[in-house]
């Protein structure tokens, strides 16, 4: 069967994008859904109505010819009202004899927007024509989109409360700031406990970051928190509470001499050269050192104040030492 | 189970019953988490357990809470690009009836993993049709009652509903459910405009 004679009808409802020109470019037919995208195609020629954007040529007849069963992509030239302007579509044109040709359109990656553009639905494509499932998918594409966005959402909004209720420095392992406060908060509500408070500061640490770099000085915080660890019992707290900055707190202790003896140790420890990349960084420490029984109320924050002093002291007084803060003489603890 | 399914029922009991009811529900099923997330695949079980524990607490049917559950997804103004989802099954309701065969199809290929009930349909006269579904879970007839109903208002059609037998073979449920078109244009239906993307 070489040659199939069918009524417009059919052709209409299976191309409803088509339309028949004849071989001057005069549109003699358009199928309804290309009528409505471009009203009054009918009679006029094919060159006013349709700009061929790829490949590059004007719409005459002979270009057209020169490219059957080829894909190209078109523009809707503006009618009078200018409603058809943006619209782009794909079309394969076929002669069909008696010097006329079929040119059928369907849309591209445009295809939402010109849905919307022209006011079409279901019936203005063919049953077969997978447009609408592509149109189901973009549809649906955003819904899950938009739903996965959320989901990020929350899971940003679950990590940074993750990261406010964090209790640990994330480099050395050791408490911050913030379990800090709460701990010691714990230890002035029973006030029973006697406990010892150590402020220690690193000595020659900027230079260390200064000399070597970040990387250096990070390595050098680890190993602080080691040897920091090493000093105290596992129910004592080491807390790391400024860039280079410590805070140890030791319970149940009343024994200045210990905490003397134990600071001289974490200052000799912090003096042991660390190497870093074939670099030797040397740092020391300064020590504040304070005890809950010598105050009538031990609060946390006097606590702090008074170590703080002794630490500065320390500083004063050439570094590399540790002194207890004073005890205050009019106190009747 | 997808996460889909059980936000569903999540966000059904939430808006209709109120958050203490969900609470209620989670705490008797003995579920941890409060919050189903969508993108996620929970165990059969622990929906059946949640489904159960919410009927439990409102003192009704699972099948009664499915149905009002599928009207729900159908109506619940946020969920308004999930209903217009629906719409893309068919442009009548007797043409969305055809395509129920391809809904658990549909969904899949929306998002891979989103398994729905399984739904044949069988039609001996015109605009008499019964619909057999299987799935995991308890109400998949209700549940489909529900959707259809609330798109027989969507479509402006007048359609009657019945769960006609719901049994368990095999730890899969077994629902026939009749659908009755007693007039496909009842009334206008509610507009659909294509292309509605970002």
């Amino acid at each position: 069967m070489n040659e199939l004679s069918v009524g417009t009808h059919v052709i209409d409802a299976g191309l409803p994008m088509h339309m028949v020109c004849d071989a001057a470019g005069t549109v003699l037919h358009a199928g309804p859904t290309l009528e409505r995208i471009r009203p009054g195609l009918v009679g006029q020629n094919m060159e006013t109505a349709f700009r061929i954007v790829l490949p590059c040529m004007p719409a005459t007849m002979s270009n057209l010819l020169d490219h059957q069963g080829e894909r190209m992509f078109l523009e809707v030239v503006a009618d009078q009202d200018g409603a058809a302007e943006q619209t782009k579509l794909r079309g394969v044109c076929f002669a069909i004899g008696g010097g006329m040709v079929l040119l059928n359109f369907f849309f591209g990656t445009d295809v939402a927007r010109a849905v919307i553009r022209h006011g079409l639905t279901a019936r203005h494509f063919a049953p077969f024509d997978p447009t609408m499932e592509l149109l189901f998918l973009m549809e649906a594409r955003d819904v899950i989109l938009k739903e996965f966005k959320q989901v990020s959402g929350r899971l940003d909004e679950a990590r940074k409360s993750a990261e406010k209720q964090a209790v640990t420095d994330a480099l050395t392992g050791l408490l911050n700031r913030r379990a800090l406060d709460e701990q010691l908060q714990n230890l002035a509500d029973r006030r029973s406990k006697t406990y010892a408070l150590m402020h220690l500061d690193l000595d020659f640490f900027k230079s260390v970051n200064d000399t070597y770099g970040h990387a250096a000085g990070d390595c050098v915080l680890e190993k602080v928190g080691i040897i920091l660890r090493e000093q105290v019992r596992s129910d004592d707290l080491v807390a790391r509470v400024g860039g280079d900055e410590f805070v140890l707190v030791f319970n149940n202790c009343d024994d200045v001499g210990l905490m003397q003896r134990i600071a001289q140790r974490i200052i000799a420890r912090l003096e042991e050269p660390i190497s870093f990349e074939g670099n030797t960084c040397r740092i020391s420490g300064s020590i504040g050192i304070t005890l809950s029984s010598y105050y009538a109320d031990p609060s946390p924050t006097r606590m702090m104040a008074e170590a703080d002093a002794a630490l500065y002291a320390s500083k004063k007084n050439g570094r590399s030492r540790a002194t207890v803060a004073a005890r205050p003489a009019s106190e009747d603890v | 189970m997808h996460g889909m399914i059980c936000k569903a029922l999540e966000g059904y009991v939430r808006t209709t019953h109120g958050d203490g009811i969900w609470d209620q529900a989670c705490r008797d099923a003995g579920i941890k988490t409060r919050s189903f997330e969508t993108v996620h695949e929970y165990p059969d079980e622990k929906f059946d357990r949640v489904l159960m524990s919410v009927a439990g607490t409102l003192g009704r049917r699972i099948a009664v809470l499915m149905e009002d559950m599928g009207m729900w997804v159908v109506t619940h103004p946020p969920l308004a690009p999930v209903r217009r989802l629906f719409r893309f099954s068919g442009e009548t309701f007797s043409a969305f009836m055809v395509s129920l065969d391809e809904i658990n199809d549909r969904a899949q290929m929306a998002l891979p993993g989103l398994e729905l009930p399984i739904y044949r349909v069988r039609s001996d006269e015109p605009g008499a049709y019964v619909v057999r579904s299987t799935w995991v879970s308890e109400g998949g007839g209700p549940l489909l009652c529900g959707v259809l109903q609330a798109l027989a208002d969507e479509y402006g059609a007048l359609v009657l509903l019945e769960v006609l037998s719901s049994q368990r073979i095999d730890g899969i449920w077994h629902d026939e459910t009749q659908v009755q078109v007693v007039q496909e244009d009842f009334q206008a239906p509610s507009s659909f405009q294509l292309g509605q993307v970002t």
